[in-house]
């Protein structure tokens, strides 16, 4: 009785020791007119690339892709951003200087055209690296990777027997 | 032999910790979110309905959605401003009055359109930060079950600390 008594108390330790070292990590997302800056936070503390990564890489590698598919975007957007305010300006500069000579080519449409685009393309991109990274830390937190079917409307195991005591 | 017996037992159940009530959510085209509890699609009622027992995110989701609404609709009605003002541009002669509309129509449509920007902006932020809440507290609180189990690939016990 004592031995069941011994490991019964070890498996629980084991159990709580598993529960509670696990950061519980956040998304906080600070967008601003232009760019946007996604933090990773650890209760109050926010979390640097390295340590991210690390902490994803523990855990599965699903879960790091997603965080690297989600840094990346987000890259890709701040640059698209970036120089799509430069054709904006560039635009609007063209449209304002006075020219000297008739040139054959206008500029204008490509420029117009150009900036909308780098403009959509990066605001789907900061979306979509939002969503990403929301993804990530929500499989990190409740780590949807290594549960079986859990999160499937359809799971196969579902219990044909089941008694539940609530204390 | 009962040690063993026991030993497979609880290492079964190893694998089953979790908490219930988990809300994720993704954000469409239009920047709205769309909630799934435990990865079931669900409305934002529905979400607030499971934060019952958490009122301080409860209140903070149902604010911060009301919040959110109040923003786009803010928004809407500044972008239609906007369009007024184009469809005044079109029938434009010069005018001294004309142009008088057309500045007023423009500045009234962006600066509501940043207001409501902004207001959405911030019960989104609260919206996020509820869900965070709720999850955390959701996922640490006592609620502890002990379920016996025979499923086909599973037999046992499951419990949730």
């Amino acid at each position: 009785m004592k031995k069941i008594l011994t490991v019964l108390l070890l498996v629980l330790l084991a159990n709580s020791a598993i529960g509670q070292d696990r950061p519980y990590l956040q998304v906080s997302i600070r967008e601003g007119f232009l760019l946007q800056k996604i933090e990773f936070l650890d209760g109050p503390k926010v979390l640097n690339k390295v340590e991210m990564q690390t902490l994803m890489a523990a855990s599965s590698q699903e879960i790091a892709d997603l965080y690297r598919k989600s840094v990346s975007r987000q890259k890709l957007a701040s640059g698209m951003a970036i120089v799509g305010v430069a054709t904006t300006v560039g635009t609007a500069i063209y449209i304002l200087t006075p020219r000297q000579q008739i040139t054959g080519s206008n500029l204008f449409w490509p420029l117009l055209i150009s900036s909308a685009v780098l403009d959509i393309g990066s605001r789907i991109l900061r979306q979509n690296a939002r969503n990403l990274a929301r993804e990530a830390v929500d499989s990190y937190n409740f780590d949807r990777a290594n549960a079986p079917i859990y999160f499937d409307e359809n799971r196969m195991d579902v219990p044909l027997f089941s008694h539940v005591i609530r204390f | 032999m009962r040690i063993i017996l026991l030993l497979l037992l609880f290492f079964g159940m190893l694998h089953e910790l979790k908490a219930q009530g988990t809300v994720t959510f993704k954000e469409n085209i239009f920047n709205n979110n769309r909630y799934k509890i435990d990865g079931r699609e669900a409305k934002a009622p529905e979400v607030a309905q499971l934060m019952a027992n958490f009122e301080s995110s409860q209140k903070k989701f149902e604010g911060g959605h009301k919040q959110m609404g109040i923003g786009s609709g803010t928004m809407i009605l500044g972008v239609a401003l906007l369009a007024a003002g184009s469809i005044n541009f079109v029938n434009f002669n010069g005018s001294r009055e004309d142009v008088n509309t057309y500045i007023l129509l423009n500045g009234l449509g962006l600066t509501t359109v940043f207001i409501g920007r902004a207001i959405r902006k911030k019960g989104k932020r609260r919206v996020e930060s509820s869900v965070g809440e709720y999850n955390l507290l959701n996922e640490r609180s006592d609620k502890s079950t002990v379920s016996f189990q025979i499923t086909p690939s599973k037999l046992g016990l499951r419990y949730s600390f």
